[in-house]
């Protein structure tokens, strides 16, 4: 599935999105593991999930054609 | 009425007192400006970042938060994205009651949440090369 990337995340991977080999529909916690073992040179870097354009639980059930998106911490203001 | 945008130019701030609501007594503004320097380094520019569809949905949480555990009536951000120089403005925050006190209590709880969980990043940029901001409530 494709996830979309912000801030540092999108910088160290060159990409505005990127493909995570998991298996759907799956988990917001099985995404971050998945993503961690497939992406292990940003694994040290914090991220939380959105789905559809809302945060999402760590329990939160990704399905087919759902927006994702890996947001690192926040920084506004 | 709430407001929340996201701003691309500094000319693009809207006049936030074009259209004061005169059953309200209280405002609070806080601006947040760039400083330099910053840990010791001369700061060139912040590059702001933001996801926009989540930070519309969060922004209308935090609002509606806001305006019921403080009891005031319109809460407005507008923040800049792209790159913001020394002393030009990040962020714009306000805050419009009947009263002084829940005004000022609801401005500070909605910049610490723009903190933790707004949906927007900040790369410094200083004279040494530059670095992505951690969240520091």
């Amino acid at each position: 599935m494709k996830v979309y990337l912000f801030g540092i995340l999108k910088e160290r991977l060159g990409d505005l999105a990127v493909e995570v080999d998991v298996a759907l529909p799956t988990s917001a916690a099985a995404l971050q593991q998945a993503f961690k073992s497939q992406y292990a040179s940003v694994s040290e870097i914090p991220f939380q999930v959105a789905i559809n354009h809302f945060y999402a639980s760590s329990e939160s059930l990704i399905q087919v054609g759902d927006h994702v998106a890996l947001l690192p911490p926040v920084s506004g203001g | 009425m709430n407001k929340f945008e996201l701003i691309e130019q500094a000319s693009d701030f809207p006049d936030i007192y074009s259209e004061r609501p005169t059953h309200l007594g209280g405002e609070v503004v806080f601006n947040g400006m760039v400083r330099t320097p910053n840990l010791g380094k001369e700061v060139l520019y912040l590059e702001f970042e933001a996801y926009p569809e989540l930070f519309e949905n969060q922004m209308h949480l935090i609002a509606s938060r806001l305006c019921k555990d403080f009891g005031v009536d319109a809460i407005h951000l507008f923040h800049r994205v792209g790159k913001v120089y020394p002393g030009e403005i990040a962020v714009t925050a306000v805050v419009r009651s009947k009263h002084r006190k829940e005004c000022f209590a609801a401005c500070n709880e909605l910049v610490d949440e723009l903190k933790r969980s707004v949906p927007i990043w900040k790369k410094e940029v200083n004279t040494d090369g530059s670095f992505w901001v951690s969240a520091t409530p």
